[in-house]
């Protein structure tokens, strides 16, 4: 029951969280205007995609993909498919902060003047690990009981 | 089931750590547009903002898309209810037209979603002298080419004189209507070989420091 | 196994329906990022040319005299009018103009090629893409 109880809450938080970052990657609400220029520049800048025009690609479709993903956790005919998304993007976006933090992305005009510059790429990490986790524990719940609910020949019933 | 149960708690509770008191900086004008002339040479934008949230913010990157445009911050972290401002230097070098530049800062409360500012300047030249390059191959037939010099409506630009660095790459000027339209035409003597010539349009305009135009010929 | 991927494989179906809109909408008010038709690859420029193109390098007078592509040609936008008559010495109608500056998402070279279209009237010009990260990374 307490497991139960658990596993809504991280369901919650999850969908909370890509929710909350995909409605801000659609629009600035702070200016009144789109959020997708800025974020082709954010994702440009992690210099990953072959072909910095894909970026636009991904920073329109993206946060769509993170808000129906968010609300799809909890339609349950779709709450495996979105708790495997969330997963997928979680991993994804990890893989991308590791890859930036591994090839030391520099600021290369110096625009700080005489000062150096840096990212907290630890936080980062940890905050996106910690969403994967989240992520991992509400997708092996969906599967589980995907499995439980699909009869088998030993005729399991449902924990 | 009680494994799940374990890994959902404590990732629940190492979740929560994460969380922070809400902070950020509120900008004022994160987009400034100017207009300037080529003899202005250089702009600088001052971006003030404050910090309206609970907490200290820190600057942790400023991104410039390009070299041509520093940015200059005197400190990085603001305590709640600090403002402060970041300046920021485009030197325009020989640019003409409308330039864009954004300028991506992060701040460690939002550590992956950089906020731009955006310079938008206006480098005007009421003059259009076009093409500014005219070519022959070798044995083309050794026919006049014309370039066209207009002046925006509002404004008047005389010139004064067109030299040619190269005799055997002849210009002549002929003037529509002073002080709004003229056409230079370039003829070679001939395009036996290979030549190169700078013709200089010099004009009135401005009036302190009036500027030479430049048209290239070229026999390839 | 299969199940979650049918679910994930429409999850991913109905995302792309309002994004396609919202793609649709932005395109449609802002024209900031047109397709670029004009960018080659460096293989490209092998195939297609057999290397024989003139590299024009955008990006500043320090990098260049550092390193650039064998044989190209500085001009960038702080300089253009002093560097302008040395490009067209070296241009050749009927050889290919490509343009490269830092890497990704530098615009300089786009800058660059635009002038050489407007102001100049060429018409053989290209952006490599990737710039001086692709040939440097080769």
């Amino acid at each position: 029951m307490v497991g139960k109880i658990a596993v809504l809450l991280l369901r919650v938080a999850v969908s909370a969280v890509f929710l909350y970052a995909g409605v801000m990657k659609i629009w600035d609400f702070r200016h009144g205007q789109s959020a997708t220029p800025d974020f082709t520049l954010a994702i440009q800048h992690f210099e990953i995609l072959p072909n910095p025009d894909l970026a636009v690609l991904l920073a329109v479709y993206l946060p769509w993909l993170e808000v129906t993903a968010a609300l799809t956790l909890f339609v349950k005919r779709l709450a495996l498919g979105a708790a495997t998304a969330v997963t997928v993007m979680s991993v994804v976006f990890l893989g991308a902060i590791g890859s930036a933090w591994a090839r030391g992305l520099d600021i290369r005009c110096g625009c700080f003047g005489k000062d150096e510059v840096s990212l907290s790429y630890p936080s980062l990490m940890l905050r996106d690990a910690l969403l994967l986790a989240a992520a991992v524990v509400v997708l092996v719940w969906e599967a589980r009981r995907k499995r439980a609910l699909t009869p088998s020949p030993e005729g399991e019933s449902p924990s | 089931m009680r494994t799940i149960r374990l890994l959902s708690l404590l990732a629940l509770s190492l979740s929560l750590l994460g969380a922070r008191a809400d902070a950020e900086l509120k900008w004022d004008h994160p987009i400034q547009e100017f207009h300037r002339v080529p003899e202005d040479k250089e702009i600088y934008a001052h971006y003030t903002f404050k910090n309206v949230g609970a907490a200290p913010v820190t600057i942790k990157t400023v991104r410039s898309s390009c070299g041509c445009t520093t940015a200059h911050l005197d400190k990085k972290t603001f305590a709640p209810g600090e403002a402060g401002e970041i300046v920021l230097h485009f030197s325009f070098g020989d640019r003409k037209g409308l330039y864009r530049k954004g300028v991506s800062i992060t701040t460690d409360d939002k550590p992956s979603e950089p906020f731009v500012i955006n310079l938008l300047v206006d480098i005007h030249d009421p003059v259009t002298m076009t093409p500014a390059l005219v070519y022959w191959k070798k044995g083309d037939p050794a026919e006049a080419k014309s370039v066209q010099f207009t002046v925006e409506p509002t404004k008047e630009v005389h010139i004064k004189s067109v030299t040619s660095s190269n005799p055997r790459l002849a210009a002549k000027l002929e003037t529509t209507k002073a002080g709004e339209q003229y056409a230079i035409s370039v003829k070679p003597t001939d395009t036996a070989q290979k030549e190169s010539a700078e013709i200089s349009v010099q004009t009135d305009f401005p009036s302190d420091a009036p500027r030479a135009y430049t048209i290239h010929a070229r026999i390839k | 196994m299969i199940r979650a991927l049918r679910q994930f494989a429409i999850v991913l179906g109905i995302a792309l329906l309002p994004a396609l809109v919202s793609g649709a909408i932005q395109l449609k008010w802002n024209a900031e990022v047109p397709p670029k038709k004009d960018e080659v690859t460096i293989a490209m420029v092998h195939n297609n040319w057999s290397d024989h193109v003139l590299w024009v390098d955008a990006r500043t007078r320090a990098k260049y005299d550092h390193a650039h592509i064998p044989d190209a040609v500085l001009l960038n936008e702080d300089e253009w009018n002093s560097l302008v008559a040395k490009f067209l010495d070296a241009w050749d109608p009927d050889v290919p103009v490509v343009v490269y500056c830092d890497g990704g998402s530098c615009d300089a070279s786009h800058a660059i090629a635009e002038r050489m279209r407007s102001e100049l009237k060429i018409e053989k010009v290209y952006v490599l893409k990737g710039g001086w990260g692709a040939w440097s990374g080769k």
